[in-house]
Order: structure tokens, then sequence, then C-alpha cells
């Protein structure tokens, strides 16, 4: 069966793409920064200023306001973003068109990160219709962020608001290590992606390391409905001994605590979304197929829960958009960050941004 | 039933996840004491109040119709129990069941109505979403009574609309048969779901139609009472995390709920410290006639017998569905946490009784006891039975006293040791056990405290002492485990505890901030060598007034918003549970928060309740947002404030 992205399109050189690109006169690049505490946020839009395209680049910032955890962390967390804020109005080269907050919690403390971005993005309409190419650079986004605003970005591109649409992330584990969420709020449905309908479920969680809380939490949410589990471990991995380490370390959950069959574990390459998009609309056919025949079973739903690398979470992500799948996550309330002596939150230099082009041009073909 | 290897490790014991038949055997029916037949047949609003893993949604999911199908299918001897409390309070009878519930979780998909299309009558849309789903529920669940042969309809069984007096919405206008009312709904239901899932600026769904306000509780109170076909039907509204909602949506609800109608409304609340209350008291009304509160915490902390049977009944229940210990019925189970032995060996003893020996010279009281304390070294052969150590203790803590007092006996050795009674005593072995290296924590008592009321907590903790049975079951070897093994497991998993405080709860960071410098305030005040407040301290008190002054809603300073934030989710994750006392100073209500039992475990805590120590409002920030010197933390009277005791010391 053809899917969407049956064919794709995924360059590890962002910066070399972006200047060959810049070639053509006519491309107008609109980048969407989430400007948080994350000092990844700005490698995308640094990288872009060097491709030459001039005045033909302009910049839309999100700034995520999360709840600063209180004492030190909090304080650590503000000084980080505070410092990304002050490097990015140094940025020179490109056009800030907007900068809109994004508030991830509310006042009664439930995450409302989704519906606020895309409240604010639907400001932004003329902004995006006056550029061909949209980039989202989700480096610095939480999922509650950018599984919403891509899953409108790919509605207004279909009906033609703007020409292509692209996202960038810069992978890095060595930052991620230094970064862990704290105070994680209830799982939930992320926004635009919940579950309708009272059908039984098969749950589908990419399962990262030191997730058994989170997996823990969504579980609860889903376990009335759910039938099946299936966890998809990162197999192949930049570290081929990883899967190894996450299984073993949720074994007891996974096995004891949800009965998930050995034979379930899904394995998907964690170097690109594509292969985790792939196996997520495989098991979605055969679930669907297989157990709705089932007499009394009625109709089932795929749920995915993004609990792992910012990669494998797109590939769920565009298996979520194709399918209208619903999307349960837990996202951390506040994050405590490992900082160095002088403050920095610093991760392996040599990783770049990758480009992965999502709506558009080449799939016109 | 299908036995899984430990069957305390389940999580989704209380759901469909597992067939229903497991649920059923592994439910425990006493929670079921709580309620009378009045409170079904005399409708009234039931507000179920508890912590989380307390048992709530369990009690309201029992209710349902697929379940109470299950119940009267089976009607298996292991079920007696439950079988006979159900038909006692008239929801099951020889022919099926007599009530139906209708369960509504109260999650994000009704919370976040709120924050739809701006310009849109929300709590109107909210009534419309909550009278869907009440209405498509009652007909799923008659339709399962059908189908079980439990009810019998007549071929065109028609619904009558609401009458035209009281402006019913579409939904409620007309007259329709249960097929397409159930249509109707699930439709409109759909298009909710299409609305929540919305992008800016779509348009509001044609179906849906806004409800003035929730007529789904007369249209089935009408259904029951004129439809002969229904009329031996109750339906029971649930709804089960009412916190979840936002305010106005709370108080939306319980003025709907509160308004009269002939069929029972229950709400599930988790208990809160600060505004959930509201939700609770519900002002106006008149507790016993019009509602009824049935606080799930208060009824196991306060009653520790009764959770102690309601443990045993638990414990018993999974046992039966572990593989390798489905033979051992729960006295064995008890029996198979062992006591310690009842006496030290002669170098421990020795070491012990030097110590105090030591101690009773340095305080210069009780020259006699010392003198005593050395001849029992010299004649320690063997083994010192830890009974006597205890002796020793309450009277070393009796001299210690004395000494406290501030002056000196001019005859030491005519001096007495105090009066003590059984917290002295209690006291004396707490600190004995921690002298001797000796177990204080074992056997099945200390497993159902530990649980602090909370059953998700005594399945958390029962799973690895029944793990490591299961493993020497599997060796053949002795099942049983020594008390000192039972401390070790106790421990770990009070480590266990206090290590996920940060990740899992709402301002985890300051709960554990604030755990940490309680643990060291109590352990401190617990092991005064005078043991003032016996036998030991693990909460604190505050009144009213004061909780109203440092967080009240008008306050609005960066210290009440910490103070609101971290105390209000410590109780609502069970963290700290809250209870009320006249105890201290005369005539003065006390909010007592104590902290859970399992992190009793962490500082060498007694897990019993009653001790407690007042502390000022801003020290208590403070303990929230840094590490507090244990000086600080103990200087009396910081805030100008008298520490109060809880007024069964002996100090």
């Amino acid at each position: 069966m053809t899917t969407r992205w049956s064919d794709y399109f995924l360059d590890e050189e962002f910066g070399r793409f972006w200047s060959e690109r810049a070639h053509d006169p006519h491309v107008r690049v609109l980048l969407i920064v989430g400007l948080g505490f994350d000092p990844r946020c700005l490698i995308a839009l640094k990288t872009l200023t060097g491709a030459g395209l001039g005045d033909r680049l302009g910049y839309v910032t999100l700034r995520i306001l999360a709840r600063p955890a209180l004492g030190d962390a909090g304080l650590a967390t503000e000084q980080l973003s505070k410092a990304n804020a002050d490097e990015l109005d140094r940025v020179t080269g490109c056009r800030r068109e907007a900068v809109y907050d994004v508030a991830t919690h509310d006042g009664e403390g439930h995450n409302v990160a989704g519906r606020t971005t895309l409240s604010e993005m639907s400001k932004a309409t003329d902004i995006l219709g006056s550029y061909t190419d949209v980039v989202v650079d989700i480096s610095g986004m939480p999922r509650g962020v950018f599984f919403p605003l891509l899953a409108y970005l790919l509605r207004l591109v279909g009906k033609g608001t703007f020409k292509n649409l692209h996202v960038t992330v810069v992978e890095d584990p060595v930052l991620d290590s230094k970064i862990s969420g704290r105070e994680y709020g209830q799982a939930d449905f992320l926004h635009t992606f919940r579950l309708q309908g009272d059908n039984k479920l098969v749950w589908l969680p990419v399962v990262g390391a030191n997730e058994g809380g989170r997996l823990e939490k969504v579980h609860n949410k889903l376990k009335g409905m759910c039938i099946e589990i299936c966890p998809i471990v990162p197999f192949p991995a930049r570290s081929l001994r990883r899967v190894d380490d996450i299984v073993l370390r949720h074994s007891e959950l996974l096995f004891e605590g949800f009965l998930v069959a050995h034979e379930n574990l899904l394995l998907c390459d964690e170097r690109t979304p594509f292969d985790v998009y792939r196996k997520i609309l495989e098991v979605e056919d055969y679930y669907r197929s297989r157990l709705s025949a089932i007499q009394g079973m009625g109709p089932v739903t795929t749920v995915v829960s993004p609990l792992s690398s910012k990669t494998m979470s797109l590939g769920m992500l565009l298996a979520a958009v194709e399918r209208s799948l619903p999307v349960c996550h837990v996202e951390p309330g506040t994050y405590q960050v490992d900082t160095d002596d002088e403050g920095h939150l610093v991760g392996d230099t040599t990783r770049g941004p990758i480009e992965i082009w999502l709506a558009g041009e080449p799939y016109a073909l | 039933m299908a036995r899984v290897r430990n069957a305390f490790k389940i999580r989704a014991a209380d759901t469909p996840i597992i067939e229903t038949s497991q649920f059923l055997q592994l439910y425990c029916p006493l929670l079921l004491d709580q309620l009378q037949r009045d409170d079904l047949f005399v409708p009234k609003l039931i507000v179920v109040r508890g912590s989380p893993g307390s048992g709530k949604s369990s009690l309201l999911r029992l209710f349902e119709a697929d379940t109470l199908l299950a119940v009267h299918a089976r009607r298996q001897p292991s079920d007696h129990a439950l079988v006979e409390r159900l038909t006692e309070l008239g929801i099951l009878s020889d022919s099926g069941p007599k009530a139906l519930g209708i369960y509504i979780q109260c999650d994000s998909s009704l919370r976040d109505i709120a924050k739809l299309l701006p310009n849109q009558p929300l709590l109107r849309l909210f009534n419309t979403l909550l009278d869907t789903r009440i209405l498509v529920l009652f007909l799923r669940a008659v339709r399962q009574l059908q189908a079980a042969g439990c009810l019998t309809l007549p071929d065109e069984c028609v619904l009558q609309p609401l009458p035209s007096g009281d402006a019913p919405p579409l939904l409620f206008a007309e007259a329709r048969s249960l097929q397409q009312l159930e249509e109707l709904c699930t439709r409109i239901e759909h298009d909710f779901g299409s609305l929540l899932n919305s992008f800016p600026d779509d348009p509001l769904p044609t179906s849906i139609q806004p409800h003035a306000r929730v007529y789904s509780l007369a249209f089935l109170a009408q259904q029951v009472q004129q439809n002969e076909a229904l009329a031996d039907l109750l339906p029971v509204i649930m709804l089960d995390d009412v916190q979840e909602l936002y305010p106005d949506q709370r108080q939306h609800l319980r003025a709907e709920f509160m308004r009269r109608a002939s069929i029972p409304r229950w709400l599930a609340v988790r208990t809160h410290v600060f505004g959930l209350e509201e939700l609770i008291s519900v002002e106006g009304a008149e507790q016993g006639r019009e509602y009824r509160e049935i606080p799930l915490d208060e009824i196991f902390q306060e009653k520790p017998s009764v959770f102690g049977k309601f443990a045993a009944n638990v414990v018993d229940r999974r046992l039966q569905c572990t593989d390798s210990l489905q033979q051992v019925p729960i006295g064995d189970f008890k029996d198979l946490l062992r006591e310690p032995p009842e006496s030290l060996g002669a170098d421990a003893a020795r070491k012990v009784v030097d110590s105090m020996s030591k101690r009773a010279g340095d305080i210069r009281q009780g020259a006699a006891f010392q003198e005593r304390l050395n001849s029992l070294r010299d004649a320690i052969d063997a083994s010192l039975p830890f009974a006597r150590l205890v002796e020793l203790e309450q009277e070393m803590i009796g001299f210690e006293r004395h000494a406290n007092r501030g002056q000196l006996s001019l005859f030491p050795e005519l001096v007495a040791s105090q009066v003590s009674n059984g917290k002295t005593a209690e006291a004396a072995k707490l600190f004995a056990s921690k002298r001797a290296k000796y177990p204080y924590y074992w056997g099945f008592d200390t497993l159902t405290r530990v649980a602090s009321g909370n059953v998700e907590q005594l399945l958390s903790t029962s799973a690895v002492l029944v793990d490591r049975m299961i493993y020497r079951a599997e060796l053949d070897r002795d099942k049983a485990i020594s008390a000192k093994e039972q401390e070790e497991i106790f421990k770990r998993c009070a480590e266990d505890y206090y290590g996920a405080l940060q990740e899992k709860h709402k301002r985890g960071s300051a709960i554990r901030q604030f755990v940490d410098n309680l643990g060291l305030f109590f352990a401190e005040v617990t092991y005064r060598p005078n043991a003032p407040i016996a036998p030991g301290v693990n909460g604190f008190g505050l009144t009213r007034h004061e909780i109203e002054h440092a967080a009240g809603s008008s306050v609005e300073t960066r210290e009440a918003q910490v103070f609101r934030e971290v105390l209000t989710n410590a109780v609502a994750g069970n963290v700290i549970s809250v209870r009320v006392t006249k105890q201290g100073q005369a005539g003065a209500e006390k909010i007592v928060f104590y902290l859970n039992r399992i992190l009793c475990l962490r500082f060498h805590l007694p897990l019993h309740y009653g001790g407690w120590q007042h502390l000022p409002t801003d020290l208590l920030v403070r303990m929230m947002k840094e590490p507090v010197p244990l000086k600080e933390m103990t200087r009396r009277g910081a805030s100008g404030t008298p520490l109060l005791f809880d007024d069964g010391s002996e100090s």
C-alpha cells in the first residue's frame, strides 16, 4: 500500500541543503523557532543565516513559557532561557516576523501548550502566506507544541497557504542526558490528537531509557480500553546496546506489570523518523483488519505515545497525522538541567540539524 | 481464572484490561460497607473523597452494567460476600442488576470544553456533552441488560420527551426509540470529539446544541417512573475525578447535581486541602438527607482495624491469583513474615548496655540504675532478651526526663524513673531498635500501616515481599522472610517511593525538599533522649486561621503560592495526609498534616498517628524551598508561636 511518506526526503546536511536551495531566487524561507532554555533552539536559525538567503529569510519565535521549578533548578532554566533570548537578539541577517508567547500550563496547572500554540499561530496566516518554505525547528519545542503545530501546518500547506513544509531537529544524546523532566502531570491526549469514541485500543509507545514513570501514567490512562501493547524500541540505534538497556530497565514494568508479550516488541531505526512511521502504519493495518474481524470486538484504534527521541517522535507524528491516530503523552511540568560551572548547558558540538521535507515539491512529482 | 507470576503487580486489576472475572476475583467488597441502602433508594448526592489509589474508581466501576452482569452470571463461591452485599443494597436481585451505574470520568475531554471557541456558551456546551454522555451510557447499559436476558423490552420501546414546559433541547424534546436516541447521542458525541480536535477557525458542528442545564437527570428519572419496561431500573450517575474540571465547571456541576432529582448522583473527588473542599461542603444542603460524604482516607486511616481487615482480604485474593503462592492462605502469609529473634547476641547486648551506662553517667541521674546496668553487662553470657532492653530504655527515658527539668538531685540514686505508659514503651522500643540495630519494621501489621490506608501502596509494597517468596518457592526453599529482610524490603520500598517524588508529582522537587526537611526535623524531635512526644513525631499541625492567613485565596504573594501549590499537590498525591484534631491547646482545632507512612520508614520514625508538632507557616514555606538547618527548625518560638504538643505526650 502506498502511503503519504512511502518516499521521503531526509538530508543530514541541513546547511548544505539550504545553501543549494537558496540559489533559487523564488525561495523565501520562514523558520519557526521554539525559544526556551534548550541551547539547540538557535542552531538551525544560525545555520540558515549563513545559507545565502539574504532578505528572503524570516523567523517567527514561539517563546515557550514553562512553569519554572522552585529553587535552583528553576533559576538555572530561567537563566538559560534568558541567555537564548539574548543570543537570538544578536542574530542578524534575517527578519523577525513575530514573537508569540506560549504558556505551557494554565493557572490550574493543566497543560494548554498545544491549544495556545495554535491560537497564536492562527494569527500568523498572512506571514506564512508570504513565504514559499516554512521550516519548523522542533529542537527546543515540547511534543505538546510541535505535534499540533505540524498537524496545523500540514493542513495549511494542503490548503495552499504556503508551498513547502520542512522540519529540522538537532539530536544530541549528550545534551539530552543533561536535561531531565520533573513533576510530570497526568497522561493526556495531545491537542488535535484526542481519542474519539470508546473503541478498543492498541497502544504503541516508543520507549526511551528512564521512562518507566511516564509509561505507567499513560498506561493508567489507557488501560481501561487497551487490548494490546506493542512497545517500540530503537534498533538499530547509534549505540547497539541501547535496545538491551531499555528492555532490561523496563522489563518488569512491561512484561509483569503490563503483561506485554515478548513477541510484541517492535524494533525501529532511531536515526530516521520514517522507519517508525512505516512500522506504525503496518501494525495499525494489521490490528485494524485482524481484530475488527473478531465478533463483538468492534472498531479498534491505535494510540501512539512518543516517549523517546524527537526523531522517533516525529515518525509517530507523521503516522498519527496520516491515520488520525490519537497521541497520548505526559509532558514534564518542569525541567532539571545539569549545567557546567559557568552555568552553560553543553552538549556534543559536532551535532548539527537535519533536514526533513514533509510536504511540497518533492511529493508533487 | 488465569493465574500470574505475581498478581500484586497487576496495575490494571480494577479495570477491564483483565477479564471482568479477574477483576471480581481481585475486588475486595469491604468498601461496599460504606454504602447504605438509602443512598440508592432515597436518592441523594454522594461525594466519595480519597487520595489516588484509595479505591474510589474501583468502587464506582463496580456498579457499571458489565461488571454487575458478570457478578450476576458468575455467582461463584468466591463472590459470595460481594453478591450478598450487593443484594442487601438492592443493587442485585435474582433476576439481575437493578442499579445501573453510569460512569463518567472527568478528564480533559470534558474539561477542555472551557477552552473552546471564544464567544461560545461554554458551560451550556458542557451541559450538552454531559447530557449526551449520560444518555448514551444509559442506553448502552440497557442494551447490555436486554442482551443478557435481564431486561425485557417491547419491540418498539419509545422514550418519551420531557414536557415542553421545561423547554428541553432537541435531544430531549422528541419521542424516540432507544436505537434512534443512541444513534443521535453517538453522533453528537462524535461531533464533540471533532470539535475538541479542531483547528482554529473550524466551525461549531451543527448537531451540537447548547443546553441551558443538565437535562439528563430529569429525563432518566422520567423514563424509570413512566416507562413500564424500565420501571425496575435505577440509574446511578457517577462522575469520577471531578477535581480535573475547572473551578467554574465544578461549581456549575455542584449546582446541577444538588438540584433535587429522583436518581442518585455520585461524585468522586481527590482529597485536596484548598478550593476543592468547596465541592464537598455543599452549602445549604443537609448532610444525610440531600447529600452524604464518604471520606475513604479518613475511614481507613482513623480505623486501622478496618483497613487491616480490608488489606488482609486484598492480599488473600491476590495470593490466590499468584502462581506459586495460590496454596498460601492469608494466615500462612502472615506467618511467613517472621518475627525477629527474641534475644540479642552477647556482644551486641554488651555494646548496647555500655552505651546506656555511659549516657546514664553523663546525665548524672540514676546512679543506682547505672550500677544495675554494669552488673547486667557483666552477667550477660549468651544473650539478652530484647524485651529486657526495652525496659531499660524506658527507665532511661524516665531519667532523661528528670534531667531535662534542669535540676540536679541531691540524692540521684534515689531518683525513680518517671511514670510511663504505652506511648513511652513504644518510644523505648523504637530507641532500643535503633540502638541495637534490631528490626522495628516487620510483620503484616507493618505492611498494612505502611500502606497509609491506600490500596495501591499496599499492593506495591506487598509485591516486593511476594517477589521474594516466589523466588524462594521456585528454588524450593523456605518461603519465610526474616524480620531483618522484611525491614530491608520495606526500607527499599520507602527509598523507591521517595526517589519518585520529584518526577511523579506536580511541584515534586519542592515536595521532596519539604519531605527532606520534615524528615530531619521529625527525627530530631522523635529521638530526643527524653522522648518528649512519645513515641515520636511524624506530622505538623496548623490552625485553620493560619492556613487562611498564609495561603487563603485572597493572599497573592509568591510565598502563598508556593505554600498552596506544594501542600495541595502533596496532599492530592498522598505524600501527606490530613486530619482534623482538637488536640493541642485547649479548644483549638488543628489541621494536622502527616507524612505518608512509607516515608516514616525512611527517617526511622514510628508509624502511628497522633504525634505532631506545630510549625509556623513562614518556616514551612522555607522548608519547601531550600534545605533548612536543623537548629532553625527546632528553635522554639521562631515566629513567636510556642510549639504545641500532642496532648498525649509525656514531657
